[in-house]
């Protein structure tokens, strides 16, 4: 990896991580545990568009680690692992599938990911059956919060790209 | 449009579906009459309360080992009146009176679940 490459991949790391804090501090629209915006996907699809798969990986990984550090507690970043990894193995997928085209189809897939992938972390965590009754409305709102986050991440990637392919 | 994007659109639309027809389906577990909350720690039942059947309210505290929730039981309802989480999610969530959604204190591991006596057959629904 050269230096530019690192460099705008931190700066991305950076971006990202931002968009996280400030929406972290936003009280909750919803009062459902787990409904939340997820911005901070915009810029993993932004990577996944403009870079490689690992590269991807790099970014979100690094996010969710600093943003622990920053603004979480050990179980939360359990539970956010958890949703980041199954998120990014299906983003990844369908990105391929797409060949990288729809990045709002992507990023609603990638929404779905994570909060199934939350769902069994509480399960795992909690012991309790129960939490699986989360899984309707934690659907509903992820394919929403995905759209969303997606024609974000398309519409900044026309900007994005010109400065990010300068590599 | 391309045939893989239309088949992830499919896909969307029928989980939206499925979830949408989920939650019609917890709607009318909640009309039935008789409403059971379970008070959950850590995967252990600890209470077995029937809402229809509780004439004034009462308090119930449970204690767990990073802290304290205090339970709100009252005649056809259940909340979640104080906890000692930084969060506080499961006190803004309110009452519940129906299967849809459960209150949980994830950092103290206590999930309270409404079971409607209507249909026992859905026990999980799960996708």
């Amino acid at each position: 990896m050269n230096t530019k490459k690192l460099t705008t991949l931190a700066l991305l790391t950076c971006v990202s991580l931002i968009i996280f804090v400030i929406e972290s501090a936003i009280p909750p629209l919803v009062p459902i545990a787990g409904i939340k915006l997820g911005l901070a996907n915009i810029i993993t699809l932004v990577v996944l568009a403009n870079f490689t798969p690992r590269d991807a990986c790099l970014v979100t990984m690094a996010r969710v680690t600093l943003a622990t550090i920053f603004t979480g507690t050990a179980m939360s970043f359990l539970y956010s692992i958890f949703g980041a990894v199954f998120s990014l193995l299906l983003m990844i997928t369908m990105h391929k599938i797409f060949v990288g085209k729809y990045l709002y189809l992507t990023s609603i897939f990638g929404a779905l990911a994570h909060n199934a992938g939350q769902i069994i972390a509480a399960l795992i965590i909690t012991a309790t059956p129960a939490v699986l009754f989360y899984f309707p409305v934690l659907m509903i709102s992820g394919i929403i919060t995905g759209l969303f986050t997606g024609l974000c991440a398309h519409y900044a990637n026309v900007y994005l790209v010109k400065i990010v392919r300068k590599i | 449009m391309t045939k893989s994007a239309k088949i992830a659109i499919t896909i969307i639309f029928i989980i939206l579906l499925l979830s949408a027809g989920a939650l019609f389906v917890y709607s009318y577990m909640a009309k039935s009459s008789q409403l059971t909350a379970e008070i959950y720690q850590n995967g252990v039942l600890l209470h077995s309360i029937d809402l229809s059947h509780v004439t004034s309210a009462y308090e119930l505290v449970i204690e767990g080992e990073s802290g304290s929730n205090t339970v709100l039981v009252e005649p056809g309802a259940i909340s979640m009146l104080d906890a000692t989480c930084p969060d506080h999610i499961c006190v803004k969530t309110g009452k519940i009176n129906s299967p849809l959604m459960p209150i949980t204190c994830l950092p103290n591991k206590v999930v309270i679940q409404i079971t409607g006596s209507v249909s026992d057959e859905f026990d999980i629904i799960s996708y």
